[in-house]
């Protein structure tokens, strides 16, 4: 009988270690969004328009996410997403996870603050399946520049916002670059 | 994109779910997450009634 006590204690000690450390993931993540959202949504060069920001019904924040390339291209990121509710208030926060691949002629690595607008409740609700496509679920239209893109869900009448925060992303030297990732992520 | 299911759990319950946390408002946001929340307050306020 003595002999199970070791065993059943290094279960609790995992069990708990294990419960810390997805506290630890879940605070890690929420305050790198913080930053994020903070860096992006204020001040008086604030990357997203406080009126879109307003009037969004959910907004995601990856902070961080990779791009990387060599003809065949993958990103990968995991951030945070809050819906407004029906009395307006900010729900709790989801956690999430962005990534998909491209096939074309591209080389190159970048690592970027990504922050999705949804602008309609029809994209809230695409949101919450199980798998989400940017570009097929939502169809992606592109904006005046590399670093401000809009775009619609499918069907939907409002449009899909994403910012993306990384200086380098925004200079014309990185914009061909930047242009062969493909819309489409899953 | 995809929700993570396991985290989702992990931080919420057993029975959580992107819906019911999202759009049911049925669970209490971590204490972690007061910065974030405060700062979507701060940058998009709760809409005005008239």
């Amino acid at each position: 009988m003595a002999r199970r006590w070791p065993g059943v204690v290094m279960v609790v000690v995992l069990a708990a270690g294990i419960a810390a450390a997805d506290g630890n993931e879940a605070a890690e993540r929420l305050r790198k969004a913080t930053t994020v959202l903070t860096a992006m949504a204020s001040g008086g060069d604030a990357v997203i328009p406080r009126d879109l920001l307003a009037q969004a019904r959910a907004v995601a924040v990856f902070p961080g996410v990779t791009k990387a390339a060599v003809i065949v291209g993958g990103r990968h990121g995991e951030g945070v997403v809050s819906a407004r509710r029906a009395d307006g208030f900010w729900s709790a926060p989801v956690f999430y996870e962005i990534g998909g691949g491209s096939f074309g002629l591209q080389v190159g690595a970048q690592v970027v603050d990504l922050v999705l607008l949804v602008m309609s409740q029809q994209g809230v609700e695409s949101m919450l399946k199980s798998e989400f496509t940017l570009g097929g679920d939502a169809s992606l239209a592109a904006g005046p520049t590399v670093c401000t893109r809009a775009w619609a869900p499918t069907g939907a009448s409002r449009p899909r916002s994403s910012r993306t925060r990384n200086p380098a992303a925004c200079s014309p030297a990185s914009r061909s670059r930047a242009a062969t990732w493909r819309p489409r992520v899953t | 994109m995809a929700p993570e299911g396991d985290l989702i759990r992990r931080v919420y319950g057993a029975k959580a779910d992107s819906r019911d946390v999202l759009l049911a408002g049925k669970y209490t946001p971590p204490a972690a997450a007061a910065g974030f929340l405060a700062a979507l307050r701060s940058y998009a306020p709760v809409p005005r009634k008239r």
